[in-house]
């Protein structure tokens, strides 16, 4: 420790200069903040090295105190300035370091994290639904499995006709049957909002008893519009094939997100008179002829027509006073359409991999 | 059905019409055209040849050489023939060398067998005018000489012809023969209709012996029939102009006989049949039903066995064909047969149709018929057919008179008339006078067949031809049709409607289920899946997926009466079971084992319907009919459907039998499942991790907070059934709940999903149930793994929600005061019940609790499970004032009431904590605070 040598310095001098020094050697070495922060604690902490010549100065006589006192406080200084450079400096390495480093590898692209998806059928019935309650249409729902009244005799096909040939039926016991159309929900409708002028849409799932293949399914999707409003007789503007003409080609293009161009063929459905099959302009060839509307140049599209008046009657509306058009759209031949898809059985595999590129709300 | 152009230029008359031009306004105006087919074209090289020699090949047996005359221009030549039919005398298409023919054959200057063979003798598929290549084409009926190019021998051998979809003719009649589609084409045109001759004369005895008639109990389902008998006749191929005409409408020629009455098919749309009148026993016809059990062997050689609802033509000794549908084998004309009963009559469609479906035995016949024909056609046809044969079979002529029995023959219908303004039809045409004037309206209905007559005020009374009178016109409403489909519907003005439209708010259970749907795809991260409605039976069976009420009672499905398949039987009553069949599959695709993660995770969910036949729906089931016409008062029912006409019986009888719907429940389903680590066994038989099954869970039941706080409903309770079997038993389920006991739930690793009050009364409701799949179904998964199921009632969580309105959050200005508190408990008793005890002792202090939140922060058990108290619930509360910092003496207030009533919480006579442990861990806390 010290020895203490007449006219030399005091022996504490020598003994803070070797504490400095020993310190400074390690700051200097210590290549990291932990390191760092053991020199500091043990040097300048409560009970640490440096603070113990502090605590020391009353031991000394009175003539050194303020000496040592002096000492003692610019090796503390030293030390200290000694950390926060050494710290500074490993700091400025730090970053220099990672500026440096050239590991990283940015093609190692995050995956597998999982994400949601909606059905496509969502995604356009939404489109749809959105498009014809902008223009005044009421959304409504109905159930699945309905009653041969409002599937068939409330639509004007009696049990005799052979529309009911084209409408192969899953049948349940006591009068009931799966829905083979949304067509199934007019007559509610017009009960339900009849008595005024009104337009409703009511999408749903259908149900054919007819074996599958790419493009075939028994289960499948729709939506119905309806429209009613006063015959010109009960003093309303009545309802014409111009007025379905006008509409189809409205609501079809604000479905499709561009003007459409629209065509009406004589189709027949029993509970339309007249009755149409509607064909859109080919939307590949833009009505020059592809394969994909076989040469013709026209797609077609939905049945639609006049109301008939039976099917207001039992409605119970007055074909007098009350005049409709009403159309079906099919649903999902739409969501094919629109997103490419070849196979209609995959809408209903459960398959995720179908979904996956629908984000919710895209 | 096809339709060919030469034959409708021969019914108009008009050999210059421009077909293309017809084409686009014809599909607008009539039907649509499926296909174009080129009949007979490319053969203007073809000549006729006769073979005036014919000598065996001398290296082959079944070839031999035939000396080929070609008229005065062209030398005769030798060629090598195959046909077995090959003939001296003959006269057949011969084809020089150098010509390529439309079946792709090109001819060469050829040797056959060392012979040289310089053209070929060609059969009706060397030409491409059918599939028959068995024989030669033999020229009969043709009259120009040897030489002459086949198109200017046979007149109509080239055509087109229209490929008509039959779909767009299910409601015209009229329009199954040329001459009603020739009858549209004219009125397109604006030409008269040139109907063909039907000079023949009938006359002398009776065709039958013993009489025509029609039974008394088959008079409702023939309404006439006709019949004449036809001598001088001579089985023999038609010429070759009416068997090529008949290949080009794809009908088989048979003979000059049968031929016959399939032209006259195709050109009126009436089927006829010919019956050898030396096979129709006792000299009688009678239009009979048929008895049950009665056999026929009809022409296509099969026998059929009949029941006492179809309808037969019978001989004196049993049925002799089908009405409507097939002839019978015994009487079928035969090449000797010399003398014929023409059969040409109408039967009820629906009769047919009946029939003809329930034997499978659809002919072109029945197709007809069961469209429901003009019964004035019948006459016509007969004397069409007397005109054919007469042409295919000189010589030929009726020998009788033509019989004409049935309710028709002898007082036709009155032909309906209707009443109706011209600005009736004008208006719902959209189309204004001068668009559509008086005249132009008149005649168009004239060229259409409709005969007018003014009627009062300037209306118009329109008489409907027969043709057209059957189901097809009856109504004002078929007259704009009419004309609009003449006028064009192409050139109607388009008349606004939509513009005055209002926005119409979605209704707020749509609106509702979006955002449930973006909470689930976005938030929880789950893909949609739309699912059938049928529930898959091999997956049922296999997962024991079988649906029971609380009593254990298997709860019914609706069932199919007819199905695809056995696998699709009955409907779902839930969503959880397609889900799991679709997540197993989706486990199964065979991406588990690549990428980065082991285990492949797959979670779905879907938005459907439960169909629950033994629940009652709700008010408003019959979703807006009125209930006089779904069940009920007879009466007022009845009351109801006067004036509806024909369609009343029809409804009432729908009406009669009718019962309540099932109540369709509107269900969310979601499933999550992993796949466990393969094993030996493909890790079937070992208990999936606890882990997994716990962030399995967290996840599930994530998703179901996450739908809650969506619709801003208080959060969920979630309860296994035993746990709290007093809120079990005590709580009403929404009548949209899934069932006490689907197949899927774990008995013991469950919760049910109660509503709570928003208003704080403590009330709930039981709206759904999440689980872990059951061990038993999920050991019989082909894919090893673990899966976690939701089911809730939408209905229920819709209507609850639709009266809370959002509100934005508050964020808080000034810090929290947070603390853990760790509980000893009994093992019986669940985290949340802790949560929920601390909650309720913060929230019920008299002073500002400033309580902004309580939650399970962690769990664990102590190995020593035999501990008095051996569960740890480490709860974590979080205060906050919105006046100031909270001091220290206002956090620690809330802690020692916790202290002392977290003490005294009792279970029967159990303390529920451990007191001391909790003193200790008190100290503690309120140490470090």
């Amino acid at each position: 420790m010290s020895t203490s040598a007449e006219g030399n310095a005091p022996a504490w001098q020598a003994e803070i200069a070797a504490l400095q020094a020993t310190l400074a050697a390690a700051i200097a070495a210590a290549d990291d903040a932990a390191a760092l922060r053991q020199i500091e604690v043990d040097a300048l902490g409560k009970k640490g090295s440096v603070t113990a010549l502090m605590k020391r100065v009353g031991a000394l006589p009175p003539d050194e105190r303020r000496a040592y006192g002096a000492a003692a406080g610019q090796a503390r200084g030293a030390v200290s300035a000694a950390l926060a450079a050494r710290s500074d400096a490993l700091a400025q390495a730090r970053l220099q370091a990672e500026l440096d480093d050239r590991s990283f590898d940015e093609t190692l692209v995050g995956s597998s994290t999982r994400r949601g998806a909606v059905h496509p059928l969502s995604l356009v019935r939404r489109d749809i639904e959105d498009v014809f309650s902008s223009m005044g249409f009421h959304v409504l729902d109905y159930p699945e499995v309905d009653s041969e009244f409002s599937n068939f005799e409330a639509l004007n096909i009696p049990s005799w006709h052979p529309a009911r040939d084209m409408q192969d039926t899953f049948w349940l016991d006591a009068g009931h049957l799966l829905r083979t159309h949304t067509s199934a929900g007019q007559v509610r409708t017009m009960h339900r909002l009849g008595g005024e002028p009104f337009r409703a849409i009511f999408p749903g799932r259908v149900f054919r008893y007819e074996s599958t293949d790419a493009s075939h399914e028994h289960t499948f999707h729709q939506v119905e519009g309806l429209m009613i409003d006063r015959a010109p007789a009960a003093g309303g503007p009545g309802v014409s094939v111009g007025h379905l003409l006008d509409a189809m080609r409205t609501l079809l293009s604000a479905i499709f997100g561009e003007a459409v161009q629209v065509r009406l063929r004589p189709g027949y459905f029993p509970f339309v008179e007249p009755g149409f099959e509607l064909d859109i302009a080919c939307r590949n060839c833009g009505g020059a002829g592809c394969s994909v509307c076989k040469q013709s140049g026209w797609l077609e599209l939905l049945p639609c027509g006049l109301v008939h008046p039976n099917v207001l009657r039992m409605g119970g509306l007055d074909p007098d006073q009350w005049q409709g058009w009403a159309f079906g759209l099919g649903l999902s031949r739409l969501v094919m359409m629109r997103y490419g898809i070849g196979d209609i059985r995959l809408m209903l595999s459960g398959d995720a991999r179908f979904c996956e590129p629908f984000v919710a709300g895209c | 059905m096809f339709v060919s152009q030469n034959w409708i230029r021969e019914l108009i008359g008009d050999a210059s019409v421009d077909f293309a031009a017809l084409e686009g306004r014809f599909v607008l105006a009539v039907a649509e055209i499926e296909g174009v087919v080129r009949f007979g074209h490319g053969l203007t090289d073809v000549v006729i040849g006769e073979v005036v020699g014919v000598e065996p090949h001398p290296n082959a047996d079944k070839l031999r050489l035939a000396d080929v005359d070609l008229g005065p221009s062209r030398p005769a030549v030798r060629v090598v023939c195959g046909a077995p039919d090959l003939r001296l005398g003959m006269r057949v298409p011969f084809v020089p060398p150098g010509v390529a023919l439309p079946s792709g054959i090109e001819v060469r200057h050829g040797e056959v067998r060392g012979i040289p063979s310089p053209g070929m003798l060609a059969s009706e598929a060397d030409l491409g005018l059918s599939e028959d290549h068995d024989g030669l084409l033999e020229l009969h009926g043709v009259t120009a000489p040897n030489g002459t190019a086949l198109p200017d021998a046979i007149p109509g051998l080239e055509d087109v012809l229209y490929e008509i979809d039959n779909k767009s003719l299910t409601h015209r009649p009229d329009l199954w023969g040329h001459l009603g589609i020739a009858r549209e084409i004219a009125a397109l045109l604006d030409r008269p209709l040139l109907l063909p001759p039907t000079d023949a004369v009938f006359g002398g005895p009776a065709p039958l012996a013993g009489g025509v008639a029609i039974d008394p109990g088959a008079a409702d389902v023939c309404p006439r029939y006709l019949a004449a008998r036809f001598s001088g006749v001579q089985v023999a191929p038609s010429p070759v102009a009416a068997r090529l005409r008949l290949r080009a409408l794809g009908v088989r020629p048979i003979s000059n006989v049968v031929d016959a009455t399939n032209l006259v098919m195709l050109e009126t749309g009436n089927p006829l049949h010919a019956f050898d009148a030396r096979f129709v026993r006792g000299e009688q016809i009678v239009v009979r039903r048929a008895a049950d059990g009665e056999t026929i062997r009809t022409l296509d050689d099969a026998v059929r066995t009949l029941q006492a609802d179809d309808l037969v033509i019978a001989d004196g000794e049993g049925p002799v064909a089908l009405a409507g549908i097939m002839g019978g084998g015994d009487s079928e004309i035969r090449d000797d047969t010399t003398t014929v009963v023409l059969e040409s009559a109408n039967f009820d469609g629906a009769q047919i149709r009946k029939t003809s479906a329930r034997l499978g035995l659809r002919s072109e016949s029945s197709a007809r018929f069961e469209k429901s024909l003009d019964p004035d056609l019948p006459a016509f046809a007969a004397a069409r057919f007397a005109a054919t044969l007469a042409a295919l079979c000189p010589g030929a002529a009726p020998c009788s008179t033509l019989v004409d029995v049935g309710r028709h023959a002898e007082a036709p219908a009155p032909l309906p008339q209707i009443d109706v303004g011209r600005d009736y039809l004008r208006q719902r045409l959209g189309l204004s006078d001068a668009l559509l004037p008086d005249a132009a309206l008149d005649a168009t209905l004239l060229r259409l067949g409709f005969r007018l007559q003014e009627g009062a005020k300037g209306r118009l009374v329109v008489t409907v031809p027969r043709f057209r009178a059957g189901r097809d016109v009856g109504i004002a409403d078929d007259l704009v049709e009419e004309l609009g489909r003449h006028y064009g519907y192409d050139r109607i003005p388009s008349a606004t409607v939509l513009a005055e439209a209002k926005p119409t708010p979605l209704p707020p259970a749509r609106s509702l289920e979006r955002r449930l749907r973006a909470v689930c795809a976005i938030g929880a991260a789950l893909t949609e899946v739309e699912l059938y409605s049928f529930e898959h039976e091999p997956t049922r069976e296999r997962l024991g997926l079988q649906s029971r009420d609380g009593g254990g009672g298997e709860l019914p499905r609706l069932r199919l009466r007819n199905t695809l398949s056995s696998e699709h039987v009955a409907l779902r009553r839930g969503l959880c079971e397609g889900l799991l069949g679709a997540v197993e599959r989706n486990l199964g695709h065979g991406t588990a084992s690549v990428g980065p993660q082991k285990g492949l995770r797959v979670g779905l969910f879907e938005f459907g319907h439960g169909y629950l036949p033994e629940r009652t729906p709700p008010q408003g089931a019959d979703f807006g009919l009125p209930p006089v016409l779904v069940r009920g008062d007879a009466a007022a029912r009845d009351a109801y459907l006067a004036g509806l006409g024909a369609l009343a019986e029809d409804a009432a009888q729908a009406a009669a039998n009718k019962r309540a719907l099932p109540l369709e429940a509107n269900r969310l389903g979601v499933a999550i499942g992993e796949r466990l680590g393969g094993g030996a066994d493909g890790g079937a038989a070992e208990a999936p991790p606890a882990a997994l099954t716990a962030s399995l869970w967290a996840e599930a039941t994530a998703a179901v907070v996450a739908v809650f706080a969506a619709l801003g409903l208080p959060a969920p309770l979630l309860r296994r059934q035993d746990r709290d079997a007093a809120l079990y038993a005590g709580t009403a389920a929404s009548p949209g709940c899934p069932d006490d006991a689907p197949g899927w739930l774990h008995p013991a690793r469950h919760a049910w999903v109660y509503l709570q009050a928003a208003d704080g009364s403590g009330a709930v409701r039981r709206v759904g149930v999440c689980s872990m799949l059951h061990p038993q179904a999920r050991a019989a998964l082909e894919v090893p793994a673990e899966v976690a199921l939701v089911e809730l009632d939408t209905d229920a969580l819709l209507l609850a929600a639709q009266g809370v309105r959002q509100k934005a959050g508050r964020p808080a200005r000034f810090p929290a005061t947070e603390f853990h508190i760790t509980v000893p408990v009994l093992s019986e008793v669940a985290a949340d019940e802790v949560r929920q005890k601390v909650e309720s002792v913060l929230v019920s202090r008299r002073e500002p609790a400033n309580v902004e939140s309580v939650g399970i922060r962690s769990t664990y058990w102590l190995p020593d499970l035999t501990h008095s108290h051996p569960y740890r619930v480490t709860i974590e509360v979080r205060l906050r004032s919105s006046d100031g910092t909270l001091t220290r003496q206002e956090s620690h207030k809330p802690i020692l009431s916790l202290k002392s009533q977290l003490t005294e919480w009792m279970k029967g006579n159990q303390h529920v904590v451990d007191a001391d442990l909790l003193a200790e861990h008190i100290a503690a806390l309120m140490h470090v605070l």
